[in-house]
Parts: structure tokens; sequence; C-alpha cells
């Protein structure tokens, strides 16, 4: 009774402690993260321009968003964006990190060399590809040239522009996702493959029936952050192509902004983050439901 | 054990602290403009308690005024002077003006964030026309006729005036003015046998990029800037829309009227040179700089402001030459600049007038044109620049344009009219159909749908 008393007081005095040193976060989260989320939810229904006094508009906004050519473009484009490098980015990633999984000398440099392009700054590494992707001097295209092929017209080709912004981005991605798999990679245990090497398996089987369901957990991780990322797209797309040529590269994130921040529209703009928001929703609950029956596999 | 919470406990405050601290200079770099202004003025305050203990005592009848100035802070020579010239301002006066330079790419949005938290200066310096009419639309500028700013209106070129009035009141004052004209690279002019251009048509502009385009060589005769997209389209285009005598919009800016046979031609002008000539480069990188500075183009339609960057490069400064934009019915060119306004909140809306006044019209303002090389938005000082060895011969040629060049038809949603239009007007330039007409109707319904909303 005594004994449980004391470590019940102990347990508070620990919790006092928990709390106060989650404080400093937690007070961040609320102040720039929770009030200014629920502010913009308010802001969606309303004529806010930032500056004069706001009415509430009703649903006007998300009609109007739902009724504009470039908003439907830029959703659009946001999802073709999430299709052309979740997956190849994913898959890359996994299958770079079963190439590097291995004990052998001057791994980690190959491993670093995958990983610098995820600490570099994504300005720098959107100018630098803006320059590769030059239509007549750019190095791509020189190469091309040398093979008798091209030019491709990267970034100025309504229908290409988007490619290469998805190849670019999943190049910068892949270090992560694969520093990632590695990790879920070690946590495999060693007996698994020993016993599969025991009884026969090929290298193919082991990889389907051991690996691939081991890191599901990992794989849910990975493919959900590539996911969110991919709709929130923005960087790039302003620095390669200002969402150009002809809004064949506009995503929902540099639509928001430039109502938001350049034509003061803040309410409509608070709206399109709110059918954002609602995306990125609805396709992690999808995740987070099929999650279960990678969970299964396992 | 003591020592242990003693050190979570220590630990706990310097995350909370440090946290705070975060906050508080988030908030000040982009709500706030008090804390900041407070301590420039508090150091204004201490260099000039020094130089001048005796004039306040003194001098009883005149204003205690304070004023708060925000200015561009790109280089810091100007913002120096008006700090400066604040004193000798205040010693004649006795109003005393708080300088706060601002150097940063946001400018525009952290000055919308001070009024929205009600703590904006009395005074900014605005890229005259696209905010300083969407902010005189919301009531919160100054209107600048109750002072009698009519008294100074033929000191300045009718376009830049112009881009200070809104409906029937007039919100600022002009200190600097640009426009855009031709550089030319007279090398490569030389190695195609041409001469520079001089009283240039359409005709002559583009038979001479297709005689200066080289593929072999990587070579093209003129850049448009046909990628861009922040409005960079719209405003390149504007001057060809002019010449041709077409116009954006009526009278009363209420709406789009470029669908004419005019805007036909100035739209089908710049396809032609593009996808038929091919002596424009389709390239979205480098910049159109980058590519004159490079030799790849061998003209470019730009503005002043690129002449620091051209004469810094010690292989290109010799190169290059400006010529007036080419003519066509008309001769006409695109005005841009900064100016000054008043905020309508401001406690002193005299003082603050008086020395917005002081700052555009006094000869004060020869500071900045001499900072910023930029162009002098008073007729009578045409030929500020024309003894300087380095700029003059250059900005004379922009100089000389103001007296043809024009405004954009600023209207309150001025800068989504640019970037929308400017979609429009690429999407024609890609669209394998060249149907002009079409896609001008297109364009003027959307920019139409902007205006209409105006008005809501």
């Amino acid at each position: 009774m005594e004994q449980a008393k004391t470590s019940s007081r102990l347990q508070r005095r620990w919790n006092f402690w928990g709390y106060l040193f989650i404080l400093p976060n937690f007070l961040g989260f609320l102040l720039f993260m929770l009030v200014p989320i629920i502010m913009a939810l308010v802001f969606s229904f309303t004529n806010y321009d930032v500056i004069s006094q706001m009415d509430f508009v009703g649903i006007n906004n998300y009609v109007g968003l739902f009724t504009d050519d470039q908003f439907i473009t830029s959703l659009l484009n946001t999802l073709w964006f999430a299709v052309l490098t979740v997956p190849t980015g994913v898959i890359l990633a996994l299958l770079l990190a079963v190439l590097f999984n291995r004990q052998i000398r001057g791994i980690s440099i190959f491993r670093t060399f995958v990983f610098i392009p995820v600490i570099t700054s994504m300005v720098a590494v959107s100018l630098v590809w803006s320059m590769l992707y030059e239509d007549n001097a750019g190095l791509l295209n020189t190469l091309l040239g040398y093979v008798g092929l091209g030019p491709v017209h990267w970034l100025t080709d309504t229908n290409i522009a988007m490619i290469s912004i998805a190849i670019m981005s999943v190049w910068k991605g892949l270090g992560y996702n694969m520093t990632i798999f590695l990790a879920g990679l070690q946590g495999v245990p060693g007996e698994l493959y020993e016993a599969a090497t025991i009884d026969g398996a090929t290298a193919r089987q082991k990889f389907m029936k051991i690996t691939v369901p081991m890191i599901a957990p990992t794989t849910y991780f990975v493919t959900l952050m590539a996911l969110i990322g991919s709709l929130q797209v923005f960087d790039q797309v302003w620095i390669m192509t200002q969402g150009g040529p002809v809004d064949a590269t506009k995503t929902v994130a540099m639509y928001l902004y430039q109502y938001g921040f350049q034509f003061y529209k803040m309410g409509y703009a608070c709206a399109a983050a709110y059918v954002l928001f609602i995306l990125v929703f609805i396709v992690s609950l999808i995740q987070n439901i099929s999650s279960k029956k990678w969970g299964d596999l396992a | 054990m003591k020592a242990r919470k003693l050190f979570a406990l220590v630990l706990a405050g310097a995350l909370m602290v440090s946290s705070f601290a975060a906050c508080g200079n988030s908030n000040s770099s982009s709500t706030a403009s008090k804390t900041e202004s407070k301590t420039e003025s508090s150091k204004a305050e201490s260099s000039s308690a020094e130089s001048t203990p005796a004039s306040t005592g003194g001098e009883k009848e005149k204003s205690d005024a304070k004023l708060n100035i925000w200015v561009y802070g790109w280089e810091k020579a100007s913002a120096d002077k008006i700090k400066e010239d604040t004193a000798a301002y205040k010693e004649e006066t006795g109003v005393e003006v708080t300088v706060t330079p601002i150097a940063s790419d946001s400018y525009s949005t952290k000055i919308q964030a001070t009024i929205a938290g009600g703590n904006n200066p009395d005074l900014a310096f605005v890229d005259a026309g696209v905010q300083s009419t969407q902010l005189a639309a919301k009531g919160k500028l100054l209107g600048l006729n109750q002072f009698g700013v009519e008294e100074y209106k033929d000191k300045f070129y009718d376009s830049v005036w112009d881009t200070m009035v809104y409906k029937d009141d007039v919100y600022g004052l002009r200190i600097t003015s640009n426009n855009l004209a031709l550089f030319y690279n007279k090398e490569l002019f030389e190695k195609a046998g041409l001469e520079e251009p001089k009283d240039w048509t359409w005709d002559d502009l583009r038979e001479a990029a297709k005689k200066l385009t080289d593929p072999d060589n990587g070579i093209f005769g003129l850049d448009l800037p046909v990628y861009d997209k922040k409005g960079g389209y719209t405003w390149n285009w504007l001057p060809f829309l002019w010449q041709n005598g077409g116009e954006l919009l009526n009278e009363d800016r209420t709406e789009a009227v470029f669908n004419s046979p005019e805007g036909v031609e100035a739209l089908k002008f710049w396809k032609t040179m593009v996808q038929e000539d091919k002596s424009v480069p389709l390239q979205a990188a480098p910049t159109g700089v980058n590519r004159f500075t490079s030799g790849i183009t061998a003209m470019v339609i730009d503005g002043p402001w690129n002449l620091n960057p051209f004469l810094s490069d010690p292989n290109f400064k010799d190169k290059f030459g400006v010529a007036p934009l080419p003519k066509q019915k008309t001769q006409a060119t695109v005005v841009g600049g900064e100016g000054v306004v008043a905020f309508s909140n401001t406690k002193y809306p005299q003082e603050a007038y008086d020395y917005l006044v002081h700052l555009t019209c006094s000869d004060f303002v020869h500071t900045f044109w001499e900072n910023w090389i930029t162009i002098p938005p008073q007729p009578a000082e045409k030929d500020f620049y024309a003894d300087d060895e380095t700029y003059g011969k250059y900005l004379q040629v922009f100089s000389d344009q103001m007296e043809y060049s024009r405004t954009r038809p600023f209207t309150p949603s001025w800068p989504q009219i640019e970037d929308t239009l400017g979609i429009d007007l690429q999407g024609y330039m890609f669209n394998k159909t060249d149907d002009a007409q079409a896609s001008l109707d297109k364009a003027v319904e959307d920019v139409n749908k902007i205006l209409a909303e105006e008005d809501k």
C-alpha cells in the first residue's frame, strides 16, 4: 500500500518533469501549428485579404476553387507528380538499400554519395538541375547529342517538364528513403536468411518472401512520407519552372502561395490549403487501412 | 540527485528561453515593425543627440511629430544618406523621422503584415502602382489631393504620375522610374554585318534577329521572356501591344479590350519570331541576362537595372549598346519604378505629406538616382546622367524614352491580371493550333473575370 503510494507520487513527479521537457516543443506546436491550422480553417470561409475587415462568404471560396481551371490543373499536376515520384522513388530506394546492405570495404562511401543530395539545399539542387536540363548547351542534351539523340526540351515542353522535375526529385530524395530502408533491412534477423538458404531458397525468393514482408512497416513509413512530400511539392517547381510552361507544372502548393502571398486573397488560399489537406488526409487514410493488410504479410 | 534536478530545471528553462527567443525573432522579422524600428530609432537618437543638443531646446514652434518610414535596403549608401538627411530635416522642421531600411525579397509582404497588425510605418517606399493601387483600394493609403499635391503634377512625366493615381485621388509620389529598352551585342552585330539599331520598326527587328541567328554556333537573334511567368511575359509584351496601337483595358479599367486586331498582330509577332524564324531561344534557364552576356543571344529587351551586372563583367562591358524599343504604329515602352506612399492611419498626415514631398521633389531625390542607377521620373532632370562617363550613354537612351513611356493600367488586382494574362499568352505561344484571336478572346474573358471580382 505504502509502496504503491510512493511509486505513484514518484510517477507523478516524473510526469511533471516529462511535461516540463515537452513544454517548449508543445508551446511551439500550439502557437505555430495548431492555432494557425484552426485559423486557416476559419479564414477559408472568409474573404480575408490580410489587411481589411473580413466577411464570411460561406463556401464561396471552395466553389470558386472547383470552378477555376487553373486550380483543377494544379490539382491534377500535383497528383501526376505523386504518381511519377512515389512508386519509382520507393522502389529504387529499396533496391539501392538491398544493394548497399552488405559489409564490404568502402560501402559507406557509396551510401554517402547517395545521401549527399538529401543534405543539399533544394534551391541549389534545383538551380544545378536547371542548368543540366538546359535546352541547347545543357549537359544532358549535349550528351544526348553525342549519341545522335535529342535535344529533349526538358523544362520547356509542356508534356515533359513535370517528368523532368520528377526525375530530379526522385534523385534528391533517394538517399533519405534508402537510409530508412537500410535501417529496416538491418532489423531483419539473419537466421531467417540462413534457414532459407538451408531450405534451398533462391535469392529472389528470399527477397520476396523474407525481405519484403519483414520490412513492410518501413515500406509503409517511406511510402507515406514520400506521398505527403510529393503532394506538397513547391520549391523545385518554383525555382525550375515557376509552374510553367503554360501551367504544366503548377502545383497546388504553388497555386495557394500565389493567391495567399502575391494576390493577397488569403481566404481563398486557405481554402486551397484545406483542399490539399483533405487530399493528404485521404491518401494517408487509405495507406493506413491498406497497411493493416501489409502487416498481415509479416 | 539534487544536482541532477537542478540541471534538468536549468535545461528545461534554457529550452524555453531559446524557443521564446526564436518566436520573438520570427515575430519581429515578419510582422512587428515596432521592435525593429525602435532599435533603429534609439540608434538614430543616440547619434543625433550628440550633434544637436542645443537645437531641440531653442525652437519650440516647430512640430514635434515623429514619423517612421520604411525604405528599400538594397544598398547601404542611400539608406545611410536618408538617415543623415533626417537629422537636418529635424533641425529645419522639428519632425523626427525614423528610417527603417528593409532588405528583403518579401518587402511587400512585410508591409501587408504590418498593416494587418496595425503597426505599419507612417510612410513607405513601394513598387509604384503594383502595391500602391492595391493598398489605395483598401483605403490604407493617405489620399494626397487634400494637401494640394496637384501642384507637383507638372514636375513628373504623365506616365509616372499616373502610376500613383487610383480613382480620383493621388496616393504617392515617385522617386525613381525605369523602362524597357533594347540591349544589343555590338560584336555579334558586326559579325552579322548589321548597323547598330536606329529608328527600327518591327520588321527591322525581325530581320535583324533572323540575320543574327546562327544555329550552328547556338546563337539567337533576340531574347524574349517566353517562359517567364511572374508577370514578366505581360510586362514585356505590353510595349508591343501599345506600339501597335492596342490597349490592354478600357479607359475606366473595368474591361479588357486587348483582343483587338492590334492585339492579335502583336501576339502573332512574337510567335512568328519564336516558332517560325526560330530567332528566339526556347530556354527556361539560364536567365535571359545570362544568355545575353554569354553571347547566346544578340539582343534582349530589358531595363536599366541590368547595367551594373553588364558593366561589372570585364569581358562584356564594352561589347553592348542600348537602343530604343522598335516602333510600329507608334513608339511606346512600359514604365516601372519606385514611389513613396503615406498610410491613412498616420497620426501626422500633414507632416507625413511634407516629408513625402521633401523626399521626392527636393534635390534630395538625386540620392536615389545616383545610387540605384534608375531613370529620373522628372522631365526637367532628363539629362541627369548626361555627363556620367560610366552610365551616361546608356541611361540617356532610357531617359529619352520616358516621353513616350506608358504606365501599366493598374487595378487593385493587377498582380493577378498580369499573371493570368501571362499564362494565356504563353499558352498561345506553345499551342499547336494557331488561332490568335481565340487565344486573346479567352485571355480577355479571364481578365474580365478578375476585374468583375474587384467590384464585389
